[in-house]
């Protein structure tokens, strides 16, 4: 059984053809600096290793990066709140994650894993920091096609959103019903993947984006 | 293995344990064989009896001279190895044993080693001789066409009708058919009941797959308190569902869905919302009472599906009315019926004056000055307009209102309406309690169901909306 933490689930759910975050690893002040251009600022900034699945809560998120002077600063802040963790290079650190920092859209979740009793399954929900308050989410049986993928979604509260709420534009809900039914798709094809969260998975009106994910796999 | 045909065809009937005294099940088990009209041989199984109930009673199975191919074991579980002994020699004589009944508790329900130990005993031996058992610990199974009834549940009224049931709970089972027992026409019609308890052999999913496929099955309802093959389970109601309407009662969580995983995902999953999600995903209806299993099950057997979303509520009362819109649109699933100007002209001109047609929109009050005659032409009225897909038809018994005479108009309209190709569902609410019997009794021996109270005419309704949306979607 291997953990996938955000670095790798990210390049996992691209492996997949699943639209992420732009998104790079930097190991030093300057890579940092390096990705962040590349990618264009401002950014968002993450601790990353394999032991640290909850980064918001020990300080290892920088949000808004702005330009390079910040960019090391907050790369130097992460690294000290990571140490008060146990974490640093040599031991589980794998560097910090530079994402485009994503303003807007609408946050949900998707998930899926293997109930005993029913085999895979797959999740659509309300996302962001709320997911286990308001539990507002709908299951199916993987796989589903991308029509039963919609009926997941028009079942939710969190669907509501989808159709422009109190007029917001519309989302790209073909866009989301075709990421459920792929990820559907996959766990029903082989035991591979025994369970996964991406959250936040983000929807604006012409696309979605995954900014986070786990996964557990085989 | 021979499929479970054996439980209700049966050429001769065994009942072990059988006893004159109606304190027993043994005794009540006879009872209901002969209630239910089984005349291919019963055969009372008694050591200490020469005669039950009229019949003629055997010291033992292997000495009965007819041939035996159902037997219903009714003794103690400690009895077991003493039974199978019996059996055994009348197998290797007449051959003649096709299933087993085992009414008995005292099995491996008790977790204990004995009755683990006598379930194995009787597992075994029905494995080795290729015959079906039903149970431990089981109610066992009603077929009206067959006239099979081998449990041991007092007062059941043996209608033929399409109604298939399949409990993981005897007392489930037999809570339903006493409310049919008691309801207003003396009996509601069905076709299969089963019972499955310790499920040694025969199990739920075996059994929904069995029931849902007999063509006299029209509608299947189930009572399920858990699988640990869930998805099993659901994929044999799902198979049954692509061709009629299958309502599941499920009782119970699901936690081992939440302990299992670690993610958002998992905690999520922690209710039942998964047996939710894969039901909705194949059709499957899900009641969370045993009035809404049983409402919608009558509506499923006796009711055409109704073809579109359009709802006239027809009241004569104002509250119990309010009470109708309420409830249908917390469904989501329904809107009022938009009549023409034509059906309005009509309902003013067949009603008193003080009626109040269609404000709001789909809605008549009829009000309490309506006479019986005024509900049936208001009704043919309203079922004539295209725009009407069912009709809620809700009346308030005064000592005024000929209620009988209102529902022999009603059996006689919807009748010559039928013959004209206008078939709808109309679901009648007569409030309420006994004084209204009479008059449900007439509607109910003419095949029309009737409602105990507006919401849950309309659960009914709206269970037999949902099925007829997931018919459409995955025909077309």
């Amino acid at each position: 059984m291997r953990n996938l933490d955000e670095f790798p689930a990210l390049g996992f759910l691209q492996e997949m053809g699943i639209p992420t975050v732009d998104y790079g690893l930097a190991g030093s002040e300057d890579e940092v600096v390096e990705v962040a251009a590349r990618i264009g600022f401002p950014v968002a900034i993450k601790v990353s290793a394999e032991k640290i699945l909850h980064k918001t809560e020990l300080g290892g998120v920088a949000l808004d990066i702005g330009g390079p002077d910040e960019a090391r600063a907050a790369y130097r802040r992460l690294l000290d709140a990571a140490a008060t963790s146990g974490v640093a290079y040599g031991s589980g650190l794998r560097g910090v994650i530079v994402q485009e920092m994503v303003r807007g859209g609408t946050e949900f979740i998707l998930g899926g894993f293997r109930d005993p009793g029913f085999g895979p399954v797959i999740m659509f929900g309300l996302g962001g920091i709320f997911t286990e308050l308001f539990k507002d989410a709908s299951f199916r049986l993987a796989p589903v096609d991308e029509e039963e993928a919609g009926r997941m979604i028009s079942e939710t509260r969190a669907g509501t959103l989808i159709t422009g709420f109190r007029g917001a534009p519309a989302l790209d809900r073909g866009a989301i019903c075709a990421v459920i039914s792929r990820l559907s798709e996959r766990m029903a094809a082989s035991d591979e993947i025994l369970e996964f969260d991406i959250n936040p998975f983000v929807a604006f009106p012409s696309r979605v984006l995954a900014l986070d994910a786990l996964f557990k796999l085989n | 293995m021979p499929d479970m045909l054996a439980f209700f065809d049966s050429v001769g009937c065994a009942v072990v344990g059988a006893s004159s005294n109606p304190s027993k099940a043994g005794c009540q088990i006879l009872v209901n064989m002969q209630t239910a009209g089984y005349d291919r041989g019963l055969y009372p199984v008694n050591a200490s009896s020469d005669e039950i109930l009229g019949l003629k009673a055997y010291p033992s199975i292997d000495g009965i001279d007819g041939r035996v191919e159902l037997v219903i074991l009714a003794t103690p579980a400690a009895a077991t190895a003493e039974i199978v002994g019996q059996m055994r020699s009348r197998i290797d004589g007449q051959g003649d044993i096709r299933a087993i009944v085992c009414a008995a508790a005292g099995f491996a329900e008790l977790q204990t080693a004995d009755g683990i130990r006598y379930q194995k005993v009787l597992l075994d031996f029905c494995r080795e001789k290729n015959i079906r058992l039903l149970g431990p610990n089981c109610v066992g199974v009603i077929d009206v066409k067959h006239k099979v009834d081998t449990t041991f549940i007092a007062g059941i009224a043996h209608v033929p009708g399409g109604i298939s049931f399949v409990s993981q709970s005897g007392a489930v089972g037999a809570w339903l058919l006493m409310t049919w027992a008691a309801s207003p026409a003396g009996g509601v019609g069905f076709n299969k009941f089963i019972t499955v308890g310790n499920m040694a052999d025969v199990d739920i999913i075996e059994s929904i797959s069995y029931a849902g496929s007999d063509p006299a099955t029209r509608a299947l309802g189930v009572y399920v308190e858990g699988s640990p093959e869930s998805r099993r389970l659901v994929e044999a109601a799902a198979a049954v569902a692509k061709r009629k309407p299958v309502v599941i009662l499920k009782v119970g969580r699901t936690e081992e869905g939440a302990k299992a995983a670690s993610s958002h995902t998992g905690s999520l999953a922690g209710s039942d919302s998964l047996y939710d999600g894969a039901f909705r995903q194949n059709g499957i209806l899900r009641a969370h009472t045993v009035d809404e299993l049983s409402d919608a099950l009558r509506a499923f057997d006796l009711l055409p599906l109704p073809a579109g979303d359009g709802i006239f509520i027809l009241t004569q009362a104002g509250g119990p009315g309010i009470i109708c819109v309420d409830e249908l649109a917390s469904t989501g699933l329904f809107k009022p019926s938009l009549v023409s100007m034509e059906t309005k002209a009509a309902l003013k001109s067949c009603l008193p004056a003080i009626a109040s047609i269609c404000h709001p929109e789909g809605h008549a009050d009829i009000t309490a000055a309506a006479g019986a005659e005024h509900h049936v032409e208001a009704l043919e009225v309203v079922l004539r307009d295209r725009s009407v897909d069912a009709v809620i038809f809700i009346t308030v018994a005064t000592l005024f209102l000929d209620l009988a005479g209102m529902a022999r108009g009603m059996v006689k309209l919807l009748a010559r309406l039928k013959k004209e190709g206008i078939e709808k569902p109309v679901f009648p609410v007569i409030l309420s309690g006994n004084w209204t019997r009479e008059s449900r009794a007439i509607l109910e021996n003419a095949h029309q169901p009737t409602f105990e109270s507006p919401e849950r005419a309309v659960k009914a309704l709206a269970a037999m909306r949902s099925y007829g949306l997931f018919r459409e979607r995955s025909e077309s």
